[in-house]
């Protein structure tokens, strides 16, 4: 019965930009350089969390498309106004907070989807692709197709259980459990204290085991 | 003093609360050090913990069961990067103007600027005066039209058609009075003629038709 390999000091060493090992400059430091006009600097933040940011977005929204396009929102956004984040260290949950607002305004709208020149990025959707809106041509599409249906059906019940969570403990669940996002950065991103975010892990696993107690 | 006494144990309903807080934290790895050893001394003796355990380690294999797609994201990265220079060139297109501006600003000073746009807003102003349609006249608009009009009686001819205001279109005064009364000593008096009609309700159209050769180039004179 172990528990799961990383404490959380452990796994804030595995936050993106913060406390690495290698010698891959902090996230103050490339903010900083950003600020000076460094676009190369700006680029590596893209790199350092653009899988954060469109599995983040996926999971709020189910849709690659969406995804990409929110998340493309965010950076834009992000870059637009890093003049204003106080706390260049913080850039990875407040970019969090930024792409997990852009996503939950997107849902909200119910906006039509444009296409913003991302959509030559995706093919037709293939059967058995996890999201059956629409499938990149990034996405790998192995797998057993009788295990993929039972894995859309499976993928299916998550999303309606999570849509059932209040939107807290669905973003905290969502970037803590899912995405393994050190509760520090959760918290930046959704503006609360990291205590906040343990209680709302907590309560929506809580709800999450018994709309899924038929499937653990 | 406090009475040690009053002071209840925490319900079962809290410590199985509290207990199942621990326990989720020992299983998402989040439990701090502290208190690891006496959680893990209860899972090890505690049939329901390791139950309990257990259901936190299915549950956080089964939210993470939904796999994200796989994406190229190099390209995905130069992509996003793209857009943000696309972004970066309209801000420029746009600053554009405002550059020059402030050059121009620079250069010529602010006074020269306030008198440039003074001139300009004079400039407009004037072009706008000299260049406004000209309001309707009998001579040269309900005039002509009253000449070119089909007479409204068997062969006869129009002696004059008089466009009044219309409503929507508000181009100036085509009759503001039409006073009709007897000529002579009374129509050279000074003012109004004390006989006359005044139409203070002015009809769209005033036709005045008369049995008469074809009106002449002149304006016609009032038949009183």
């Amino acid at each position: 019965m172990e528990p799961r390999a990383s404490q959380t000091d452990a796994n804030d060493a595995q936050r993106p930009g913060a406390g690495r090992p290698n010698p891959e400059p902090p996230d103050a430091i490339l903010v900083g350089k950003a600020l000076a006009g460094d676009r190369g600097a700006f680029d590596e933040l893209i790199r350092r969390y653009q899988r954060q940011a469109v599995a983040v977005s996926y999971r709020l929204l189910g849709n690659t498309h969406d995804a990409l396009e929110v998340s493309q929102d965010a950076f834009l956004k992000a870059f637009g106004s890093l003049a204003t984040l106080q706390k260049p260290e913080a850039f990875g949950g407040w970019l969090m907070r930024i792409v997990s607002n852009l996503s939950l305004n997107f849902r909200r709208s119910r906006k039509t989807r444009r296409q913003i020149g991302l959509d030559d990025l995706a093919s037709a959707p293939e059967a058995g692709q996890p999201d059956a809106a629409g499938a990149s041509e990034y996405m790998s599409s192995a797998g057993n197709p009788v295990r993929r249906l039972e894995g859309q059906e499976l993928g299916r019940k998550l999303s309606e259980a999570m849509q059932q969570l209040p939107e807290k403990q669905r973003l905290a669940i969502t970037m803590f459990t899912i995405e393994q996002m050190p509760q520090k950065q959760v918290a930046e991103a959704l503006d609360c204290s990291v205590e906040a975010v343990k209680w709302h892990v907590f309560q929506g696993r809580k709800r999450l085991k018994e709309l899924l107690k038929d499937y653990m | 003093m406090i009475d040690v006494l009053s002071i209840e144990e925490p319900s079962e309903a809290v410590k199985t609360e509290e207990l199942s807080i621990s326990i989720a934290q020992y299983a998402d790895g989040t439990l701090p050090v502290a208190e690891r050893a006496r959680v893990e001394a209860l899972i090890e003796s505690d049939a329901d913990a390791q139950a309990a355990v257990r259901e936190e380690q299915a549950l956080t294999g089964l939210l993470r069961s939904d796999p994200m797609p796989q994406m190229d994201w190099d390209e995905l990265a130069v992509r996003f990067s793209a857009a943000i220079d696309d972004q970066m060139q309209a801000r420029v297109d746009r600053a554009g103007w405002a550059m020059r501006l402030r050059s121009a600003t620079a250069y010529f000073g602010a006074r020269g600027m306030i008198a440039a746009a003074a001139s300009f807003v004079i400039g407009l102003g004037l072009a706008t005066y000299l260049l406004r349609p000209a309001p309707k006249s009998l001579a040269d608009g309900g005039l002509k039209s009253v000449m070119d009009s089909p007479s409204p009686t068997n062969g006869s001819s129009v002696a004059m058609v008089v466009d009044g205001p219309q409503e929507d279109q508000p181009l100036g005064r085509a009759v503001e009075e039409i006073f009709i009364g007897p000529g002579g000593s009374y129509a050279s008096a000074a003012g109004p003629s004390p006989y006359s009609d005044d139409i203070s309700a002015r009809p769209a159209r005033v036709m005045i038709a008369a049995d008469a050769p074809p009106a002449p180039a002149s304006i016609p004179t009032s038949p009183f």
